[in-house]
């Protein structure tokens, strides 16, 4: 059953509930207000009566003739026909239709007259009585009152009290569902906004500006929504972000792929000249390598996903480390790599840090002219590769360590380069908690820091 | 005359493995390694009955190179890492006239240049092989000047395996290509069909049996 349901049918049936008490009491009291008025009046005309039976007097002698004689005075002195007289049970006036005398009650005291309401036959009476005395003789007199008129007329009051009474319910009751409909508005605009959401509109948001609970619930439900919406968002980007990846990838696959079937489909299926046997093997070889280049980094670059450990460490052994590494590529491009180092320790994983300088300066090295200089310089919680080559066009520099973005395609593959290196670099930068940042001039070098934070 | 194709393609070792492949093929080629220079090119060599391009090229790419392939008459195989449907058909509705994905089996690729070269008419309708000299539109075979009577399915057997001299035909590929692909006989076939060329033409005609794989005419 629906909230607004349950609501309205408790609410009317507590509303109907106290109604019909109201209408009882109001009744019970009313109709005991009317009942003793109505039994004073009587009791006034008994009292009258009575006083004129026994005005009359005895003027009788003879014993035999009491009871004409009572009868006499009483149908004397009742104009109205409802009293009774009975004589030890046996009436010697009754013009009422049933004994009266059983219901009579005595009074508190015994001048008192007896009295009692009763309902005989449906209909309500009022019965009030005295013994009257005649000779030895008591006889009682009683008079009847019919009020079936009160009883009528109490009847027609409650009919009253209940059309009111179903009246103030049905009243109530239409109030009663405008006040909630209009509360329970915005719990359907909520509802539909949580329905929305579901649905997959994340940008769904809830305009309702009340002070109250709902206000409250719809203030949170925004706040859970821009949660919702800012975390799909976020993995919507991760998502995309990995979807190019192995786009890239895949596409970077295929070429040393489409080579290496090429060349060996050549030799399995054709019969070729010894020299360009051998030329078709250099070709494999050298396009295995490039395929096992590239493996490495990216199994580097799946390693570096979780958590590494940073130990501060003096930087002078790392350079030194560094620059054992690149001697080979150094001297086959004829540079020369000078080394500047202070004093001081960052915060590093060593072997990391070290293939993210060698990374560094092989690029370096690729970007210079032979006879030039590449710098390796540490200072002030920073570790810079400046060298003196084509420099990176302005627009560029933003792009380059995006994964296998490369400035000049071919000649970055004549070189070897994956198109890897920078985006590993970059990976490493970050899980040390450092900064890379690049400054470039086309035509006059560039520079590649690294700035550590100064937490030691 | 040789079938003259264009090769624009920027990777050095794919380049190369296609020209090996033109050449023992008997093709004539020309290797550009930049989509600009290969533009430059065309004003001054044109002559080219092919262009294998590649998509992706540096200075100007595959798709850019396509109208001044059409300057010139020059029919285009797009051979490119791009796989994806738009690019698939960016490249076809330009006017390409096939289009293969890396990576893909040099074979495929010499078929399909045949295929190409035959529709566009520009296919050898000659093919000579030491004596022998087939006419391939009017289906005839001469041995040293004397004309050699031989089946539809063995000139059609002799001529495939004249355009792929050099080049390893599988039994299944010559059913296939030959026979058809609802032929219901089996490899046998290809090996009996070769024992008749044999015998017809002589100890000249050098057919290899290749293990396990098929059938080779090498020079």
């Amino acid at each position: 059953m629906r909230l607004k349901t349950r609501i309205l049918l408790f609410a009317s049936i507590m509303i109907a509930a106290a109604v019909l008490l109201c209408c009882t009491l109001i009744l019970k009291l009313v109709r005991t207000q009317m009942e003793q008025d109505a039994a004073e009046k009587a009791t006034a005309a008994f009292d009258e009566v009575y006083s004129d039976v026994i005005r009359l007097g005895n003027s009788v002698d003879d014993p035999a003739y009491a009871d004409t004689y009572m009868a006499y005075k009483v149908r004397k002195a009742d104009k109205t026909g409802t009293y009774t007289l009975s004589y030890k049970g046996s009436y010697l006036i009754n013009n009422v239709g049933f004994s009266p005398e059983p219901y009579l009650i005595p009074g508190e005291e015994s001048t008192d007259p007896m009295q009692s309401f009763c309902r005989v036959f449906g209909t309500l009476y009022h019965v009030t009585g005295q013994t009257v005395y005649c000779f030895d003789r008591s006889y009682v007199l009683t008079k009847v009152t019919d009020l079936s008129g009160l009883d009528d007329y109490l009847k027609s009051l409650a009919w009253r009290c209940v059309g009111i009474g179903a009246a103030v319910t049905a009243a109530f009751l239409l109030l009663a569902y405008f006040i909630l409909s209009a509360s329970l508005r915005p719990i359907k605009t909520l509802q539909s906004g949580a329905q929305a959401i579901a649905s997959g509109n994340y940008h769904t948001r809830i305009d309702v500006k009340r002070r109250d609970e709902i206000g409250l619930l719809s203030a949170d439900f925004n706040a859970m929504a821009d949660a919702v919406e800012s975390s799909i968002a976020e993995l919507k980007e991760q998502n995309a972000r990995k979807q190019q990846f192995i786009n890239d990838l895949s596409h970077e696959m295929k070429t040393p792929v489409t080579s290496l079937l090429l060349n060996s489909e050549t030799l399995v299926t054709r019969t070729v000249t010894e020299e360009d046997r051998q030329r078709a093997l250099v070709r494999i070889h050298e396009q295995a390598k490039w395929i096992e280049r590239l493996s490495q980094k990216l199994m580097q670059l799946v390693l570096l996903q979780g958590e590494i450990e940073l130990v501060p460490s003096p930087v002078r052994p790392l350079l030194d480390a560094v620059s054992e590494t690149v001697q080979d590529s150094l001297a086959r491009s004829q540079i020369t790599l000078t080394v500047a180092c202070g004093e001081q320790t960052v915060p590093m994983d060593f072997d990391l840090l070290r293939s993210a300088l060698v990374n560094l300066i092989e690029n370096a090295i690729k970007a210079s002219e032979p006879g030039s200089t590449v710098e390796l310089i540490a200072e002030d919680h920073a570790i810079v590769v400046r060298d003196h080559g084509r420099g990176i066009p302005k627009d560029e520099i933003a792009r380059i360590t995006e994964p296998f973005y490369m400035v000049d395609r071919s000649r970055s593959k004549r070189l070897g380069g994956s198109g890897l290196g920078l985006a590993l670099v970059q990976r490493i930068v970050d899980a040390h908690r450092a900064v890379l940042s690049i400054e470039s001039e086309a035509g006059r070098g560039s520079s590649f820091f690294i700035r550590f934070s100064d937490t030691v | 005359m040789k079938n003259r194709i264009l090769v624009v393609e920027d990777d050095a070792a794919i380049a190369e493995a296609i020209g090996l492949n033109l050449m023992l093929s008997e093709y004539d080629y020309r290797i550009i390694d930049d989509g600009a220079e290969a533009a430059r090119c065309l004003e001054k060599d044109h002559s080219f009955d092919l262009a294998l391009l590649d998509v992706m090229l540096p200075n100007l790419d595959g798709f850019a190179l396509m109208e001044h392939m059409e300057r010139y008459g020059i029919p285009v195989l797009y051979l490119t890492a791009k796989g994806d449907l738009s690019s698939k058909i960016t490249g076809l509705r330009l006017g390409a006239e096939d289009y293969i994905v890396k990576p893909f089996e040099m074979l495929e690729l010499l078929v399909r240049i045949e295929k190409i070269l035959a529709r566009t008419g520009k296919l050898n309708a000659v093919l000579r092989y030491h004596d022998l000299t087939v006419d391939v539109s009017k289906r005839t075979v001469q041995k040293a000047g004397e004309q050699v009577r031989l089946q539809p399915l063995e000139f059609d057997l002799l001529v495939k395996l004249l355009r792929f001299k050099n080049c390893t035909l599988t039994r299944e590929r010559l059913l296939n290509e030959i026979w058809g692909f609802d032929f219901v006989g089996g490899t046998r076939t290809v090996d009996i069909h070769v024992a008749h060329l044999r015998r017809k033409l002589g100890p000249d005609l050098n057919i290899v049996a290749v293990m396990k794989l098929g059938y080779r005419l090498e020079d």
